[in-house]
């Protein structure tokens, strides 16, 4: 897939902004997070009989200006879930990239190949940028503030993350003009229990060219 | 491990070089609360826990709080994670907000009287405060003390995908490292007590932490300290000259609650014993106790017959005259006996301490 050169992407930091149009969109395939690989015995245990990965397919767009990338994240939801309720939980996106190449997307990336997330939640004011070592491992990646909204209507998430193209540290993946990375996605189904591992991700990392 | 010194999900270290743990005589509490709010206002005053009583104290037969937690699983059944439901805030009942301002403040005070204010409160800790069951003249209740059991095999701490959740190896004390805590509420899910609160503002889970900051100042827990009745022994397990491995150990007259729910809890009971029932000749059926045994035994498992038994057979060589170990234990001569080695007063540790968090 590719990131459209934009003269300005701040006119797509709303997700449902009109500029979205202009930009090809992919379909990426979801699947279950397997649940062989869950750490909690508990989880595995209890989610065998249950449906992981509520969400099956993520559309995807993404722009950038030279000096932000922006990427726009779409996805059939009937219920909306903005917070942590009364047995559900809150509605959330992850837009992944390993931090240096080879981190498999199976375990969220190995003790030494971290995944940077840039993690949306509907409950967040702000989203989160985080960094996994393997599953469950998630804490805050080193510098580098994400920007974020997210918009529910017509049984549908819109959901756009973005992040300035620098950024300093080691979790954070390098992105320039020109250059290709690899980049994949997880859905968490807030009305499916959905939370932590329990989530959908693609199977594989893409390849996300931004347009020199 | 992970770059940043955590170690990703840690196998689980259930047995603790020593356990903490604690005996409540259920013969000698009267349902005050007092360890329900010595507990709330140590603990669960901040925003995002106010509907928390890591303390709770509820009369049985009775739903319970949270309201039928019995009913919503988690523990182990033959060694296999049994899947839970996790409590919502109104089957736990607490947090109402109450027309203070109006009743103190304005000038109200002989016009209005102190009421829960908004959502009409529909469930609370001891809703069903003294109901109990059976008919006149033998009806019975009795009051049950509730906080988290500290387990030896804690399913919270097998449940935590994160590993945030620990059991400390020098007591035993279950905790959860709120800073690695994600709110995915797995614990809450997995306990069968159903101790476990979701901090809605702070977006982690949250339980009792056996007043570990006390405990290693010499403290008793503050539940077990402010009770009235003096009827909450703390101490270790293995401790084999003082009270609680006594009552655990030696006589098995103190029992964990739901020992089938297969996490060995540290919280322990003495049974209550009940009087005789009434015929309706109005003469004592001195065969049948008030509450029944099989009640108690769905409560204790059917080692409580024999606790049952031993406490009668002690009751009844005292009254003939004779001496009891096991009865001058549970009479708590010298309060002291009742927490040591954590006997020292919370007014000598002084203010707020510096504790380190293993």
């Amino acid at each position: 897939m590719k990131a459209k050169k934009v003269s300005n992407v701040s006119a797509l930091l709303e997700p449902s902004a009109a500029g979205w149009q202009k930009v090809d969109r992919e379909v990426v395939d979801l699947a279950g997070m397997p649940l062989h690989v869950q750490t909690s015995r508990y989880v595995r245990t209890v989610w065998a009989d249950k449906l992981v990965g509520k969400v099956r397919a993520v559309s995807v767009r993404a722009a950038h200006d030279g000096e932000r990338l922006a990427v726009q994240l779409e996805w059939n939801d009937d219920t909306q879930n903005t917070e942590f309720a009364e047995r559900l939980f809150p509605d959330a996106a992850a837009v992944m990239f390993p931090c240096n190449g080879d981190a498999p997307i199976v375990t969220l990336g190995t003790a030494d190949a971290g995944v940077n997330q840039w993690y949306w939640r509907a409950d967040l004011a702000q989203p989160e940028n985080l960094v996994a070592h393997g599953l469950s491992t998630e804490t805050a990646a080193d510098g580098a503030a994400l920007d974020g909204a997210g918009k529910w209507s017509d049984s549908r998430w819109s959901v756009v993350l973005s992040r300035p193209l620098k950024a300093k540290g080691s979790d954070n993946v390098k992105l320039a003009p020109g250059k290709t990375v690899k980049v994949g996605f997880s859905i968490w189904e807030g009305s499916n229990r959905e939370r932590g591992d329990i989530r959908s991700y693609s199977r594989q990392w893409h390849e996300l060219a931004l347009e020199a | 491990m992970a770059k940043n010194g955590k170690t990703a999900a840690p196998a689980v270290t259930h047995k603790a070089q020593n356990q903490l743990a604690m005996v409540f005589d259920l013969n000698k509490c009267i349902g005050c609360q007092t360890c329900s709010v010595a507990c709330k206002t140590l603990w669960t005053r901040d925003e995002g826990t106010d509907y928390q009583w890591w303390m709770t104290v509820n009369t049985l037969p009775g739903k319970g709080c949270p309201m039928d937690w019995e009913q919503m699983g988690g523990g182990y059944r033959d060694g296999v994670p049994q899947e839970g439901t996790l409590p919502t805030r109104d089957e736990f009942g607490g947090g109402w907000d109450f027309n203070y301002d109006e009743v103190f403040y304005q000038g109200k005070g002989n016009t209005v009287h102190l009421q829960p204010v908004g959502k009409k409160p529909t469930w609370g800790p001891n809703w069903d405060e003294d109901q109990g069951a059976g008919e006149y003249p033998n009806a019975y209740y009795f009051y049950m003390p509730r906080l988290c059991n500290h387990c030896t095999h804690p399913a919270c701490v097998e449940a935590c995908p994160r590993g945030s959740m620990y059991k400390r190896p020098q007591d035993g004390i279950v905790l959860r490292d709120e800073e690695n805590c994600r709110g995915l509420q797995f614990c809450a899910e997995a306990c069968p007590y159903k101790k476990i609160y979701f901090n809605y503002v702070k977006k982690v889970s949250q339980h009792c932490i056996m007043c570990f900051p006390r405990i290693e100042q010499g403290v008793a827990p503050a539940c077990a300290r402010q009770c009235p009745g003096r009827l909450v022994f703390v101490g270790y397990l293995n401790d084999a000259e003082r009270p609680i491995h006594k009552l655990v150990n030696k006589w098995e007259v103190a029992l964990p609650l739901h020992p089938e729910y297969g996490t060995d809890p540290n919280i322990f009971y003495i049974p209550p014993l009940s009087p005789y029932r009434l015929k309706e000749d109005g003469s004592l059926d001195t065969e049948t106790p008030r509450i029944p045994n099989e009640y108690l035994e769905r409560l204790f498992g059917p080692r409580v017959h024999k606790a049952l038994n031993t406490m009668k057979s002690e009751l009844a060589k005292v009254r003939a005259g004779g001496k009891s170990e096991l009865l001058d234990t549970l009479i708590v001569y010298r309060w002291h006996t009742l927490f040591e080695p954590f006997t020292r007063d919370p007014v000598e540790v002084g203010g707020p301490q510096t504790v380190q968090v293993l």
